[in-house]
C-alpha cells in the first residue's frame, strides 16, 4: 500500500514535470534569426493588458471549469488606487464566487464561497491570478528569444518566486501569451486573443495540473 | 453611551418604520395563503427582467436585462439580452448554458451554489420560499408591496447570503422584485416587468441544443 502511494506520487511528479513552461521553438534573439523588428523598444511591452496605464476596469462573461465543477457568470476587474488590481467573479444572479486583490506584491482573497475555499487550491490559484493581474514591476527579463514558427518575441523573467515567460507579437507590440509557475503544481498558461483597441476580447487561463480552465469574454472595458 | 445607542436605534427603527410597516400575525397568515394559492394556480410565468448588481468596489452598478421563463415544476430559462447574449436553463437537475452558440450542459451537483440559487429564484418567483424552513421570514408592507425579508438559517448559505428581500404585488401576489444581500456587502436587485401568468410556454424553451 505504501509503495502504491509513493508510486502514485512519483507518477504525478514525473507527469507534471513533463509540462513544459518554456514556449516551444525558441531561438536566442541575439542570433537575429528571422526577428522582424528586433532590437525593439521592449519598454513599451506590458506584462498584462490588465495593468496597462490606460486600463481602469473591465467586465467579462466568464466560465471556470475545475475538475468536475463548472461555474459560469461575470468577472469584473478593476485597477485600484494603489495601482493594484481587484477581480470579482460572481454567478449570473449576482452572488459572488470569489473576490481577490493584489497590489503587485501581496495577493489576498477578500472573499471565497465555501465550496472553493480550500487552502491548497488557493496556493495554486494565487500564482495563476498573479500572472494575470500583476504588473510584475520588479521583473527584469533575463533574455529575449524569437519563436521560429510565429516570429513572436519571448522573454523569461522572475516575478517574486514565479518564473514567468511572456510572448509578444512584436508587430503589434501586444502580449499573446504568459506562462508561469512557482512550483510544479501551479503551472499556468494564459492566452490573449481578439485584440480590439489594444485590449484582448478573449483571455483564457489554463492550469493543466489541477485541470483548471478560466475563459473570459470581454463585455466592456475602459 | 448605552443611551446614545438606544436613541440611535430608535431613530433608525422610526425611519425604517416610516417606510415599511410591520404586519400582524393575521395579516401575515393572509399574505402567505394568498401567495401560496397564487403559486398553486400558476403553471407558467414569463417576464422581462432588469438585474442590477452593486459591488463595494464599483461606483456604478452592473446592469443586465433579458427574458425570464418559468414552468412548473422546475423549468427555468434565464436569457440575457443586454449588454450580452447568454442563455441559461434549468430542467430538473440539468443546467444548460448557451454562450454565443456554444451549448454546455452539466448537473446541478457540479455547482451546488448555483443549484441553491436556482432553488431560491424559483422559490421566490413562485412564492414557495415563504414556506421554506431554511429561512426566517420577516413581513412588512409599504404602499405598493408586501415585503418579506428572508434570512437563511443554514451556515453554508449564510456564508454567501445575508438575506433575500421579496416584494410581492399587492393585487396579484406575485413577486415584482427580489433583492439579495451578500455577506460581502454586495447587493443584487432583480426586477420583473411585463409579467404574464399561465400563458402556454412550449417545453422547447427550456431545452438548449
Amino acid at each position: 500500500m505504501k509503495y502504491l502511494f509513493f508510486g502514485s506520487l512519483l507518477g504525478i511528479v514525473l507527469l507534471t514535470g513533463c509540462q513544459s513552461l518554456k514556449p516551444p521553438h525558441l531561438s536566442p534573439a541575439s542570433t537575429g534569426i528571422s526577428a522582424p523588428s528586433f532590437p525593439l523598444d521592449t519598454s513599451s511591452l506590458l506584462p498584462s493588458p490588465l495593468v496597462s496605464p490606460a486600463f481602469e476596469k473591465a467586465l467579462f462573461k466568464a466560465t471556470m471549469d475545475i475538475r468536475d465543477h463548472h461555474l459560469t457568470g461575470l468577472v469584473f476587474v478593476k485597477k485600484m488606487p494603489d495601482s493594484g488590481c481587484r477581480m470579482v467573479f460572481s454567478n449570473e444572479f449576482g452572488m459572488t464566487y470569489f473576490d481577490v486583490e493584489t497590489d503587485n506584491h501581496h495577493f489576498q482573497v477578500n472573499y471565497c464561497f465555501a465550496p472553493l475555499d480550500k487552502k491548497m487550491l488557493w496556493k495554486i490559484l494565487k500564482t495563476d491570478f498573479r500572472l494575470l493581474l500583476e504588473s510584475g514591476e520588479d521583473q527584469v527579463p533575463d533574455d529575449w528569444f524569437v519563436q521560429d514558427s510565429t516570429n513572436f518575441l519571448a522573454c523569461k523573467s522572475r516575478q517574486g518566486t514565479i518564473i514567468r515567460w511572456n510572448v509578444y507579437d512584436p508587430t503589434e507590440t501586444i502580449l499573446m501569451e504568459v506562462r508561469g509557475k512557482s512550483s510544479f503544481t501551479d503551472l499556468a498558461r494564459i492566452t490573449y486573443a481578439g485584440y480590439q483597441n489594444g485590449f484582448p476580447s478573449r483571455i483564457k487561463l489554463v492550469n493543466p495540473i489541477i485541470k483548471l480552465e478560466i475563459s473570459l469574454s470581454l463585455i466592456s472595458f475602459n | 453611551m448605552h443611551k446614545l445607542l438606544l436613541i440611535l436605534s430608535l431613530m433608525i427603527f422610526h425611519v425604517a418604520g416610516a417606510q415599511n410597516k410591520p404586519l400582524d400575525a393575521i395579516a401575515i397568515q393572509r399574505i402567505k395563503q394568498n401567495v401560496l394559492q397564487t403559486a398553486k394556480t400558476t403553471s407558467t410565468i414569463s417576464s422581462d427582467f432588469i438585474q442590477e448588481k452593486e459591488m463595494s468596489i464599483l461606483n456604478d452598478k452592473i446592469i443586465t436585462s433579458g427574458k425570464f421563463y418559468f414552468k412548473k415544476e422546475r423549468s427555468l430559462r434565464w436569457e440575457y439580452l443586454h449588454p450580452f447574449s447568454y442563455v441559461i436553463t434549468l430542467r430538473g437537475d440539468l443546467i444548460s448554458v448557451n454562450d454565443e452558440g456554444v451549448v454546455k450542459s452539466f448537473n446541478t451537483q457540479s455547482n451546488k451554489v448555483f443549484s441553491e440559487v436556482n432553488r431560491i429564484i424559483i422559490g421566490s418567483v413562485n412564492g414557495t420560499l415563504l414556506d421554506d424552513d431554511s429561512f426566517i421570514a420577516l413581513y412588512s408592507q409599504n404602499k405598493d408591496y408586501y415585503i418579506v425579508s428572508l434570512t437563511p438559517l443554514s451556515a453554508t448559505l449564510k456564508e454567501n447570503l445575508e438575506k433575500i428581500v421579496l416584494f410581492f404585488d399587492k393585487t396579484d401576489h406575485t413577486v415584482d422584485q427580489l433583492e439579495m444581500f451578500e455577506s460581502t456587502g454586495d447587493f443584487t436587485r432583480i426586477t420583473f416587468i411585463k409579467k404574464q401568468l399561465n400563458q402556454p410556454i412550449p417545453d422547447e424553451v427550456f431545452i438548449l441544443r
